[in-house]
């Protein structure tokens, strides 16, 4: 295991429910993860399960109500999501959105999208910044020639290029992606995941990688998280995972896959996260293999080997 | 297959007038359909697959125009006939569920009124069965897509529900009237892999069960490949080829085929076995077009492909609009998915 990069313990985030007093919407539950230094880091699940509140509490877009998350030593959890904005972390830890459409500014050039983040979190001169986008635009393989141009002068592919740049510009160590391919066609989506892959190694960045298409979750991150209503049920090598899951979510996620096979059906509605009790599992109504036990007793997570699972009866 | 198709679909062409010039997003499109066959119509944004299953509903744009072609239905021109013979047919004959259930669906109306809207629009339709009130209607139509509790249901809005479960209402909706097609225009999109895995069963299900013709309109071949008899490759306003399902894996002949396989993300590929397609999407306004839209994206384009039209014969078992197709070289390599 590498030296992580990234160490995330014990986090919660909780929201209050409107109009229900004292009511707790857990959307984020005792999460514990780390990313190593050049790590790529899936993380999977269904929507509705705190992937994209645990992306931006790691991202200090948002304050955790509970937890620790030191990124390269330094303690980040208690720097308020409003101040780290400035703080000089903000550079290392950079996110590429899921729509390239609707996070750009449409009133930007490509350049000046670019250039943002070096006008707001470093020193550079205005000629330093034209040559730092210069340099960053060609890394991408974003043409100098469309610089100028508007978000709806760009295709779809070129607008994913300029996502992917305006966050490389501020060097960053750690590159959150949240599904950002989701919004492209297939022969678009292989040349911007070759293109991820390529910069990762290149500039030996670590990645978290959210997506809901664990095919390219795959190709992409060596080790996976499995989150299912606010928390992490699997971890482990994403090959071993998607080749064999051993927590039944998994196992039916990855049946879902098309071009499987044979699929696992799940039954029953998602429970809710509103204040669920401590000692059932998350998964219990839904699993195919549910017991009485899983009613009276919550699965901690359990490592099994290089994995680590949250139910009783994995081995 | 003896029988005559249920859809029939002919030399079909649909051109925009915009202030930007004309864009000619469909041509010549050969498109057949029988009772009870699932056929997929799959390719890129920009192919045309919306807007071919809109022109049929005969609910395009206005700015469209039919260039030419027919489209038979049951003996039937969708394309020659008039609005309030379409108006009939829709909900009742033809139905269509919709990309994003959230938007397609009415905000500020309850599932059960609006599902009673398209019962009772179609109430004189055959088969109808008048000795039940609308309302058991309705929350038999529920009932079907497997929504638990349905006389609750009905009385909920549409942003009370899960984005799988208001998938299921509009399905719900589009089969109420029993139809004897239905178009499904991306009807997973935006939704989980379970949740999709889910709604996808069900649509085959009851089309199976029903002996429905479904047009399943999807960019994912993978997801194509799991449901449908048939699949129908469309690329920049063509249909490029034809094929039933096994036959297009093992061997896709069209060259875009081939690449849009080989592009998809699956159990075996790597990273570096991805193989994008060259260029993009040609301009539809464009006047200097080639003959094969994909020749300029195509390896193996030569002079001939930029001046004559390859053409689809939509009734052959394996059609192909390329006059350099890969049968020899792709039959002996692996399929690129699965």
């Amino acid at each position: 295991m590498s030296e992580a990069l990234l160490q995330v313990e014990a986090l919660h985030k909780r929201f209050a429910v409107s109009g229900r007093r004292g009511a707790m919407l857990h959307a984020v539950d005792d999460v514990s993860l780390h990313i190593g230094a050049g790590e790529s880091v899936g993380l999977v699940g269904e929507s509705g399960c705190g992937k994209s509140t645990l992306v931006r509490l790691l991202a200090r877009l948002l304050d955790p109500s509970d937890g620790r998350i030191v990124f390269a030593g330094q303690q980040l959890a208690e720097i308020r999501a409003e101040r780290f904005a400035r703080c000089p972390q903000r550079a290392s830890i950079q996110m590429v959105f899921q729509d390239p459409t609707d996070s750009l500014n449409p009133r930007f050039s490509a350049r000046e999208a670019i250039a943002e983040p070096l006008r707001l979190l470093t020193q550079l001169s205005a000629a330093d910044i034209d040559l730092r986008v210069d340099e960053v635009a060609l890394q991408v393989g974003l043409p100098l020639a469309l610089l100028p141009r508007y978000a709806h002068q760009l295709s779809g592919g070129q607008k994913a290029r300029v996502g992917i740049a305006r966050a490389l510009a501020v060097k960053p160590r750690l590159l959150i992606l949240d599904e950002p391919t989701a919004a492209l066609d297939v022969s678009v989506q292989a040349v911007v995941l070759q293109l991820l892959a390529e910069l990762r190694r290149e500039l030996g960045l670590s990645y978290l990688f959210v997506s809901h298409d664990l095919n390219v979750v795959r190709l992409l991150t060596d080790r996976v998280a499995v989150m299912y209503l606010g928390k992490i049920v699997e971890t482990g090598p994403s090959e071993a995972v998607f080749r064999a899951p051993r927590h039944p979510y998994t196992q039916a996620l990855v049946s879902a896959i098309p071009g499987q096979g044979p699929r696992i059906k799940l039954t029953g509605e998602v429970s809710s996260p509103i204040d669920p009790p401590d000692h059932v599992c998350r998964f219990h109504g839904r699993c195919p293999q549910g017991e009485d036990r899983c009613a009276r007793e919550a699965p901690p997570l359990r490592r099994l080997g290089a994995r680590e699972v949250a139910c009783h009866f994995a081995e | 297959m003896s029988q005559p198709p249920l859809l029939d679909v002919k030399d079909f062409g649909l051109e925009f007038r915009t202030r930007g010039g004309t864009v000619r997003a469909l041509e010549d499109i050969a498109l057949q359909l029988h009772k009870g066959e699932i056929v997929g119509l799959v390719g890129e944004s920009g192919s045309g697959k919306s807007v071919l299953s809109y022109a049929l509903l005969g609910i395009s744009d206005r700015a469209a125009r039919i260039t030419g072609g027919s489209a038979l239905f049951g003996g039937m021109d969708l394309l020659a006939a008039g609005e309030s013979e379409l108006a009939d047919l829709r909900g009742r004959e033809i139905s269509m569920i919709f990309q994003s259930p959230r938007t397609a669906l009415n905000p500020i109306r309850r599932v059960g009124q609006q599902l009673q809207d398209v019962l009772r629009r179609h109430a004189a339709a055959p088969g109808a069965d008048l000795g039940k009130s609308l309302k058991e209607r309705a929350a038999q139509a529920l009932r079907d897509v497997a929504i638990s509790d349905p006389e609750r249901r009905l009385a909920a809005y549409p942003f009370e529900m899960s984005g799988g479960m208001c998938q299921r209402v509009m399905i719900a909706l589009a089969l109420a009237c029993r139809p004897s097609l239905l178009i499904a225009d991306e009807p997973t999109t935006g939704l989980d892999v379970t949740t999709q895995a889910a709604v996808m069963d069900l649509i085959t299900g009851l089309a199976r069960e029903r002996h429905m013709a479904t047009l399943f309109i999807t960019h994912d071949l993978a997801l194509a490949a799991d449901y449908c008899d048939r699949i129908v490759v469309m690329h920049a306003g063509h249909a490029v080829e034809c094929a039933p399902t096994k036959s297009l894996f093992a061997a896709p002949q069209h060259p875009y085929t081939a690449r849009l396989m080989s592009s998809t993300p699956g159990e075996r590929s790597t990273i570096a076995s991805l193989e994008p397609v060259p260029g993009n999407l040609p301009d539809l306004k464009r006047d200097d077009l080639p003959a094969c839209r994909f020749a300029e994206r195509c390896e193996r384009a030569t002079e001939r492909c930029h001046r004559e039209r390859p053409r689809l014969d939509g009734a052959a078992v394996h059609g192909v609009a390329c006059w350099h197709p890969l049968r020899e070289t792709v039959i002996l390599a692996e399929p690129a998915h699965v």
